[in-house]
């Protein structure tokens, strides 16, 4: 069978030197979609306007079906339809005059004589056709000057769908299309095929080219450097003649023209899923909103049960302090008067024994001496008995002279005159770790040297500091693990800072020997 | 996004399902539709109440109202009708003739030679000479638009060049029968065409025809829209229409058989732009008019002979111009060396344009040569009556081409702004 269209040595050339297509020849047959490719410039829509008679060629001959055209021919009275890159469409006529426009259907039936178009037929014409491109207007009155480039496109693809063309001219319409069109596209152009219809699809996207082209016609520079069966190439042969390099460069070029499309695709799919997301969001939203709820009356409850438990234990270690004050006027008021009574009973014994009982008696007494100041010491130790009449300077200081005495550590006491009284709980609070930090000195840092500072660094903050020269803290030293070794004084001081809102540092000096700070809020004195 | 949003904006065809409009919902869609800009006749109708209001003011005691001169209004109005008729053609392709006035003097100069009665007459038939002056008209425009197609240089220049060689031709032929240069119609047929008058029952049946036709075509119109699933604007708007047109005829028809009668030349005017209404609205060439005129490239590639559908258009010019030419010259009873001269292009071209037809082409309406002729005929009338000079003329006649214009240009950035355009 003859080819329909047969193209014989076709040059083009604007002005004197510019030659865009240098004797390109080819034939297309019916039922074959024949693609052609090129880079951008290579001469594609050169060709596809001369064939649409927009543009005369230079040279050349072009048959259709055993006919010579001459220049200007109308493509649409030889059944050539053409789809072009961007369409052209007459703004002020509505939707189906448009996609009829050239070809309305009407009386008499036929385009020389007809005089009256047929509306109605027109409409449920073009509702046909538009269902079959998935498309629908919400009106067919709507005049088309209102619509956006897409619709304009489909416009244009309907209007070729109103006739049976012979020959098909596709120029890459799809910038204009979504992908959900441009796949549509090669939908319908399969389907052209099987009506045998011939089909020229120049279309620079691999993808389109592959999935529907029988034959591919590679043009570079304004000529046919290739011409392959679709089954028998692969990507990288045709982007190699479309390009004209070598194979080995090649991937980068796949890859630059595939990118595009593959980006495009890409951006369409997120903004579908975007859409979605919006949506999902909005129920989502609600629900993180009550989660948050949620979260915000779990994390009050926790604040409350934990401001219960710190009050319970302020309380706690209230009546600790209560219990020591009660247990130290007991010893003192009790056992002291009684041990010191039993002294003077025994003094008076001794006036009336013998020497030798007098000996035993005054070493009885001098025991009970020593006990009475053992159960003063204690007693001091449960309440320092100055530090209710005359505060904590008094008290750290005579407690910190009877520790120095005792151990035989040397103790530098240095507390701000500036300090005032404080409430009770705070003063024996500072009083309390005071204790607890020497006894920590004495019993683990092996110092022979202590310092003791006791400052206000602000109307509100109290700022205590025991160091020692001692061997400092152990490598491993952590606040959390000490209660598995059973230092309770050190969680005892930390407890203590807590409940205080406070703040408690331990750190080795540089030197030599550990530092211990603790910084304590304070109400107002 | 935008994509998937266009593509959901689409419904269902038709959203209206056949249903009709409540009156409600026809008066919200009119209205969206005027504020857009889209403003179809309704500043020329106010212009025209406006300049009626002014003049029967300023003119009152000089009978402005009267039957007589409403009967002369009309007489006025026939010639400029059938010329602006053709106008409107020209403009619709985004074209001007500037030939028309001396096209159509060409067309009445050579019926009234052809008319010439005696022995050195050449004592054609009226129908004879009638059609042949309509034939050289016809012809003239076909010579434009052939050049203007074929060679590709702007209508503005060729008809410009029309315009001098045809009232030379005018000049040659009235001086050479006659050294006084006019020559009188003989022919009563001719002679009676703007001074006959219809017999007062023939004004009321030509009135009956017109207002049943209108409304058959109206209730057509609505059956055929509701067998499409198209939505149908309310039964009252219809009637409406139907008995406001019946109103307003009705009295124009009474009103001119209180003096003469309803003139035959506005008779004549009337049924050819009904015709090219026609045309224009229903048939495929008038789309293609549209479509040549709206994106010449579109009709193009859509397979229309974009310059055969110019060439008759200014055929269609040429030819309504030498109807006009005749109820003029008809009119006078003579022509001159002065037929075609004078402020008679303008004022077609004006009432064109008053009327509504953009000078961009592709949008208006064959109708817009009545009202535009009205407006103009209204104003020249009134200035006449008020005795005012012709340099004060001129100058009114320039205000409201420009407000004419004006109001096109501001219609026109209304839609854009709001989208329609």
């Amino acid at each position: 069978m003859a080819p329909l269209l047969k193209i014989n040595s076709l040059s083009k050339t604007f002005g004197d030197s510019l030659q865009v297509l240098q004797g390109v020849s080819f034939d297309v047959r019916r039922g074959e979609v024949v693609g052609l490719a090129g880079t951008s410039g290579a001469g594609k829509s050169v060709l596809t306007s001369i064939l649409a008679g927009l543009a005369s060629p230079s040279s050349g001959e072009i048959w259709l079906n055993e006919e010579r055209l001459v220049n200007h021919w109308q493509p649409r009275e030889l059944g050539i339809e053409i789809i072009h890159q961007e369409p052209e469409l007459v703004d002020q006529l509505d939707i189906t005059s448009n996609i009829f426009l050239g070809y309305e259907p009407g009386w008499p039936n036929n385009r020389r004589w007809q005089i009256v178009p047929d509306n109605s037929r027109m409409d449920q014409k073009a509702t046909e056709i538009l269902d079959k491109i998935g498309f629908r207007f919400p009106s067919l009155r709507e005049e088309v000057k209102n619509l956006p480039a897409e619709q304009r496109q489909i416009l244009a693809i309907a209007r070729v769908m109103t006739r049976e063309p012979r020959l098909l001219i596709i120029d890459d319409p799809s910038d204009l299309l979504s992908i959900r069109y441009q796949e549509k596209l090669l939908e319908l152009i399969t389907e052209w095929r099987s009506l045998s219809t011939a089909v020229i699809f120049a279309s620079d996207n691999l993808d389109h080219l592959f999935t529907v082209t029988d034959r591919i016609i590679v043009l570079r520079n304004g000529e046919v450097v290739d011409r392959v069966k679709t089954d028998e190439t692969t990507r990288e042969k045709l982007v190699s003649s479309m390009v004209g390099t070598r194979s080995e460069n090649l991937t980068p070029a796949i890859w630059a023209l595939d990118r595009y499309y593959r980006a495009r695709q890409q951006a369409e799919n997120l903004q579908r899923q975007q859409g979605f997301l919006q949506k999902d969001l909005q129920t989502q939203g609600n629900l993180n909103q009550q989660l948050v709820e949620e979260l915000a009356i779990q994390v009050r409850a926790l604040d409350e049960a934990n401001l219960s438990l710190q009050d319970a234990q302020r309380r706690l270690m209230t009546e600790r302090e209560q219990e020591r004050k009660h247990l130290a006027r007991e010893l003192h008021d009790q056992v002291i008067q009684d041990l010191l009574g039993t002294n003077y009973q025994i003094e008076a014994v001794q006036a009336a024994a013998s020497e030798e009982l007098s000996q035993s008696l005054a070493e009885i007494r001098a025991n009970i001496r020593s006990m009475v100041d053992d159960v003063r010491r204690i007693c001091g130790d449960l309440r320092p008995p100055t530090i209710d009449s005359l505060g904590l300077t008094a008290a750290i200081n005579s407690h910190v002279r009877d520790w120095s005495n005792r151990t035989g550590i040397q103790v530098e006491l240095n507390i701000s005159p500036k300090l005032n009284r404080l409430p009770e709980a705070i003063e024996l609070s500072v009083f309390r770790i005071v204790q607890e930090g020497l006894n920590n000195v004495w019993r683990h840092a092996n110092a022979d040297l202590a310092q003791v500072n006791l400052e206000p660094t602000s109307p509100r903050t109290l700022l205590l500091t025991i160091q020692d020269n001692g061997v400092g803290l152990p490598d491993n030293f952590d606040l959390a693990a000490l209660s598995a070794g059973g230092h309770y004084g050190v969680l005892g001081i930390s407890e203590r800072v807590a409940l205080l809102g406070g703040r408690l540092q331990f750190k080795n000096r540089p030197v030599q020997g550990t530092t211990m700070q603790v910084e304590i809020p304070h109400p107002r004195s | 996004m935008s994509d998937m949003t266009k593509a959901r904006q689409a419904g269902p065809i038709e959203a209206g399902g056949g249903k009709q409009q409540t009156l409600g919902e026809y008066v919200n869609a009119w209205w969206s539709r005027i504020k857009g800009g889209d403003l179809g006749s309704l500043p020329i109708i106010i212009g025209l109440i406006l300049i009626i209001g002014i003049f029967g003011y300023l003119a009152f005691d000089k009978n402005f109202f009267s039957a007589r001169n409403y009967v002369n209004l009309l007489l006025q109005v026939s010639g400029i009708t059938a010329i602006a008729t053709g106008v409107v053609f020209v403009l619709l392709i985004g074209e001007i003739d500037l030939s028309i006035a001396f096209v159509g003097a060409v067309g009445s100069v050579t019926m009234t030679l052809l008319l010439t009665q005696g022995e050195e007459g050449l004592n054609w038939p009226w129908y004879a000479a009638v059609g042949a002056a309509m034939l050289v008209t016809t012809l003239i425009g076909l010579l434009h638009g052939a050049i203007i197609t074929r060679a590709g240089v702007p209508s503005f220049v060729v008809t410009l060049a029309g315009l001098l060689a045809w009232s030379g031709v005018v000049l040659i032929l009235t001086t050479q029968y006659s050294k006084a240069g006019t020559i009188v119609i003989q022919d009563p047929v001719v002679k009676g065409v703007a001074n006959a008058f219809l017999p007062k029952i023939w004004g009321w049946i030509v009135y009956a025809v017109v207002i049943i036709g209108f409304a058959a075509t109206e209730f057509y119109q609505r059956a055929s829209k509701a067998r499409q699933n198209l939505s149908i604007k309310p039964m009252g708007i219809s009637l409406f229409q139907i008995i406001g047109l019946a109103v307003i005829a009705g009295a124009a028809v009474w009103y001119a058989n209180t003096d003469r009668g309803v003139p035959v030349s506005i008779m004549i005017s009337l049924v050819f732009l009904f015709f090219w209404l026609f045309i224009a609205n229903r048939t495929r060439f008038g789309r293609y008019v549209y479509a040549v005129g709206g994106n010449p490239e579109a009709a193009r590639r859509a397979g229309i002979n974009v310059n055969m559908i110019r060439i008759a258009c200014f055929m269609i010019s040429s030819f309504m111009a030498s109807v006009g030419g005749i109820i003029l010259a008809s009119r006078l009873g003579s022509v001159s060396t002065n037929t075609g001269g004078g402020n008679l292009l303008l004022n077609s071209i004006a009432a064109a344009v008053v009327g509504g037809t953009s000078l961009f082409g592709g949008t208006g309406r064959v109708t817009s040569a009545l009202l535009g002729a009205l407006v103009i005929a209204s104003v020249e009338n009134g200035m006449g009556l008020m005795g005012w000079n012709s340099g004060v003329k001129f100058v009114v006649n320039g205000m409201v081409l420009l407000a004419a214009v004006l109001v096109d240009a501001y219609s026109r950035r209304s839609r854009a702004s709001s989208g329609i355009a």
